[in-house]
């Protein structure tokens, strides 16, 4: 029987900046079989722990077919991951999983597609945009839109003029300096009364007071429920569904999501 | 067996093995290892805190690590859980159900001789009470079956295990039931289905419960299915040396539901925000997400956590209510 808890080393290959607060970590396994066993689909998460600090849930945000290589943008919020951003190139983690339910292609295919992300929820959004990319997303167009806080705290800045050339990405920033010139406000400001959206299917990612208005503006805009997909941020330590922490309703966020859709959880209280 | 040679018996047992069992001490009844085999009872009242933390321990650690090298803690010394009544016996059954691919519950429960007994608590805190006829031992989980007669037991086995350790100490009279799973022939328990069918209709139920519920937690502590848990990581004294380990937690403290982010008056961000979402969290566990993944309750109806409540919770009262339904 195969233990579930006990996790594999990764060596951290390199270390780039994502935000003002947030590194990007390139991780291989430090074992060649685990490093052909790895694959995961947009959505999933991986456990990643430092030994003497812990495990936490990361998003998985690179290319799904550059597998020998996998990236984790973690922001410093706490003690694991003080710890992390202290570590050097060289350094060994451990990850278990990749776990979850994810983003699949049944639910958007041949569709249009858009992503929304609203602060660190946007980390998710980065593989399938980097797939989308490298023309492996089958969707007719896809749109992204971004909430953020400020210029900072932006995530993948460095990124968004290649990403542009190919892809509509809007941001809306809460409390940006004098110098931003796009729209100030929440994400919603983005919606700017669409009504185009009969054709369309939507991810949302973000903190837990997003999630009410978004929707609202999607279906405004004629999504219907099974077309809506969020992904759901819960405390979670095993990440099989065994231990509680990440249960909503009947269903549990680390083995029946993250990825739900709409009409999986809109008659669940606590959910979003 | 003859009732007389029941001591005989668990001192047989405890030669080789610690011997967990329900014993009067200073006039109570608890659950704990055996030094006098004349402390253990033979009892239908329930011990406040079960066989629990035999099977799931309060703590224990997942691995060690040292340099960089990880080495799994999967051990498990040969025990004995004596004096089981029928409800704790569905409780072990339910555990086992929760931890089937667990391979450090596994093996405890591998190592250990569950010995069960048909006295019947008397109503009062219980609730779902199964009286012992022969047949729904096939349903449970257990090594040695003792049916309570005048002056003697009918012997059940269980397992191969259970036979060996009869056949060892000399008494072959035992009768062996095959285990087939938890569920009778007739499906799910009707009950338990009714209740998860209904469980949202009347969310007034949580806001009263909420409005008494201290959130002390004690309830998961008694509950003898309770499981949920903590992993983290405990360093240990030499350097880069040290545990990771996975504890019982509850639901009904703040910890358990917080999420990284802003502090806002030094409290983290939390999900199930009120002690109204505290406790239907807990009960929706019990008989929304259990029946669903094991199509067993997550709760044996042994009413300790009724007994042990400080603000006069009964979970009796409660699915009474939930089956009442909507209220007009």
């Amino acid at each position: 029987m195969l233990n579930p808890y006990l996790p594999k080393f990764a060596k951290i290959v390199a270390i780039a900046k994502a935000s003002a607060d947030a590194k990007l970590f390139t991780l291989s396994f430090v074992d060649k079989n685990d490093r052909a066993d790895f694959k995961f689909c947009h959505g999933q998460f991986l456990m990643l722990g430092v030994l003497g600090f812990g495990e936490a849930a990361f998003d998985i945000c690179s290319l799904t077919n550059q597998l020998s290589t996998f990236e984790l943008a973690v922001r410093k919020v706490g003690k694991l991951t003080e710890k992390l951003h202290q570590l050097k190139i060289g350094d060994l983690v451990t990850i278990r999983g990749p776990f979850g339910n994810g983003f699949l292609e049944k639910s958007y295919q041949g569709k249009d597609l858009l992503l929304i992300g609203g602060g660190c929820g946007f980390i998710t959004m980065r593989s399938l945009i980097l797939d989308y990319l490298a023309k492996k997303l089958p969707v007719k167009k896809l749109d992204v839109f971004y909430g953020c806080l400020n210029e900072d705290t932006l995530f993948f800045k460095n990124e968004f003029s290649r990403w542009r050339q190919k892809i509509n990405l809007a941001i809306a920033l809460e409390k940006p300096d004098k110098k931003w010139a796009g729209p100030k406000g929440v994400i919603t400001i983005l919606f700017n009364g669409r009504q185009d959206f009969g054709d369309t299917a939507a991810l949302i990612v973000g903190p837990p007071v997003m999630y009410k208005f978004v929707i609202k503006e999607l279906k405004k805009g004629g999504m219907r429920d099974g077309d809506i997909y969020v992904s759901l941020e819960r405390r979670m330590y095993c990440g099989i569904g065994v231990c509680q922490h990440c249960a909503i309703g009947p269903y549990y966020v680390c083995k029946d999501g993250p990825v739900f859709s709409w009409e999986q959880l809109k008659n669940i209280p606590g959910a979003i | 067996m003859k009732t007389n040679q029941l001591y005989k018996f668990i001192e047989y047992l405890s030669q080789q093995n610690i011997v967990w069992a329900p014993q009067k001490i200073n006039g109570e009844l608890v659950f704990d290892t055996v030094f006098r085999p004349k402390d253990v009872v033979l009892t239908a009242d329930l011990p406040l805190h079960s066989f629990k933390r035999v099977l799931v321990p309060p703590a224990e650690a997942l691995f060690d690590y040292q340099n960089g090298k990880l080495k799994p803690g999967i051990k498990a010394p040969a025990q004995v859980i004596f004096g089981l009544t029928i409800p704790d016996l569905k409780a072990v059954t339910f555990l086992d159900q929760v931890f089937a691919k667990d391979n450090y519950f596994q093996e405890r429960m591998k190592k250990a001789l569950v010995i069960g007994h048909s006295l019947v608590p008397k109503a009062g805190y219980q609730f779902f009470i199964q009286h012992f006829t022969e047949d729904i031992l096939e349903h449970l989980k257990f090594d040695i079956f003792l049916a309570v007669q005048k002056d003697s037991f009918i012997v059940y086995t269980g397992s191969k295990d259970g036979q060996k350790v009869l056949d060892d100490f000399g008494d072959k009279s035992y009768q062996h039931i095959e285990y087939v799973g938890p569920i009778r022939e007739e499906g799910p328990d009707a009950q338990m289905l009714k209740i998860k069918e209904k469980f949202y209709e009347n969310p007034e139920i949580w806001q009263e419960l909420g409005r008494r519920c201290i959130e002390c937690g004690k309830c998961t502590l008694v509950c003898p299915t309770c499981f949920c848990f903590d992993i983290f990581d405990q360093p240990g004294l030499k350097a880069s040396g040290g545990q990771r380990c996975r504890a019982w937690a509850t639901c009904f403290y703040a910890d358990f539901s917080e999420v990284a982010g802003v502090e806002i008056d030094r409290k983290k961000p939390k999900f199930l925000p009120t002690t109204a979402d505290r406790i239907r969290f807990w009960y929706e566990h019990k008989f929304v997400r259990c029946p669903k993944e094991f199509s067993l309750a997550g709760c044996v109806g042994c009413g300790r956590c009724t007994k042990v409540c400080p603000v006069g919770i009964d979970i009796k009262e409660t699915l009474q209510k939930i089956l009442k339904g909507k209220v007009k």
